[in-house]
């Protein structure tokens, strides 16, 4: 790795910093990063290396400007945003190791390795996730008022639909389509009070059997990106929101229409 | 309602036949890698410890000739 000495602190070539910053803001952007994140984080990093960075936010590329004070020579990178599943472990890893470069704790080639470690190492296990957001699901129909029949109800549903969102994304199927199916799949298998007679709130079961698809991250981070004027990737992640949210409607409506509920 | 019923049941049908064919697709996988539940096997597959070579990859020749 072509990295000189000073007294102070090695000196990383713009060359090395912008493609090591290339790829971290390609990560962190795609793990559901906001934007004032990014150029917090990147700004710390270019900083802790002697270097000021800007850097312009598109929806889907990142340009990252690079240049010494006083220095006439400007390095310009641009890097593909990397469009993984939103990861809160990725999301701190980054920022933990942003801070760790600020304050001098780890060197260059040291926080490549952790780059690459944080980004490849963040295995979650699928079955737990599962078994989580069932029970999330059947927590968030109680808090609507439902009663043990349908936060049953709704943990078969929502253990049904997620673990089917889990084999479509597995297999790189369109998510407008998984959401389409996941919603409808949990609506149906949600009407179960209703169509069989059980329990006294049979309206919240199908309502909140599809809850667990609602793209939340996305509709916080466009809000975040609209207070810190970041419009075009606000616009851009409310869009994206809006049409998934649109899906699941889709699905849920199929499925009450299927099942004969009105919805009024 | 009939009609309900049975698109409610197809789709539990449809669900479970998902279900069952990665299941029949997992074990089959499970059985071509030679991993076995019970079976007869090596000292080495016996005491075997995460992070120690694949058995199905060394080679037992000469193993335990010192024993």
């Amino acid at each position: 790795m072509a990295m000189t000495t000073t007294s102070e602190q090695p000196v990383v070539t713009a060359e090395l910093l912008g493609t090591f910053l290339s790829r971290y803001s390609s990560w962190l952007l795609g793990s559901g990063a906001t934007c004032i994140r990014l150029e917090k984080n990147i700004v710390r990093i270019a900083r802790a290396y002697g270097y000021e960075a800007e850097m312009t936010i598109m929806p889907r590329h990142v340009h990252i400007s690079l240049w010494r004070e006083g220095c006439d020579r400007v390095a310009t990178y641009i890097a593909t945003v990397n469009h993984a599943v939103v990861s809160f472990n990725i999301n701190t890893a980054l920022s933990r190791l942003s801070w760790e470069i600020a304050d001098g704790k780890i060197d260059f080639a040291t926080a490549c390795s952790r780059l690459d470690s944080a980004v490849h190492g963040d295995a979650q296990n699928p079955w737990l996730v599962l078994v989580l957001a069932g029970f999330a699901n059947a927590s968030f129909c109680r808090l609507f008022g439902g009663d043990y029949v349908a936060m049953a109800t709704v943990l078969v549903a929502t253990l049904c639909g997620y673990y089917i969102k889990q084999l479509m994304l597995a297999s790189h199927l369109d998510i407008r389509l998984t959401f389409v199916v996941c919603s409808l799949l949990s609506a149906v298998l949600g009407s179960f009070d209703a169509l069989f007679g059980v329990g006294t709130t049979p309206d919240i079961a199908v309502g909140t059997s599809v809850l667990y698809l609602v793209p939340g991250i996305p509709f916080l981070n466009s809000f975040s990106d609209v207070l810190y004027r970041h419009y075009l990737c606000a616009i851009s992640r409310f869009a994206d929101a809006l049409v998934l949210t649109c899906c699941l409607s889709a699905g849920l409506c199929a499925g009450m229409e299927l099942m004969n509920l009105s919805m009024f | 309602m009939e009609t309900t019923l049975l698109i409610w049941w197809g789709v539990v049908a449809l669900f479970m036949l998902v279900v069952v064919w990665r299941l029949v697709k997992a074990v089959s996988h499970h059985a071509h890698s030679g991993r076995r539940i019970i079976g007869f096997a090596s000292e080495r597959e016996e005491f075997f410890v995460p992070g120690d070579p694949d058995p199905t990859k060394v080679d037992e020749y000469g193993y335990d000739d010192d024993f």
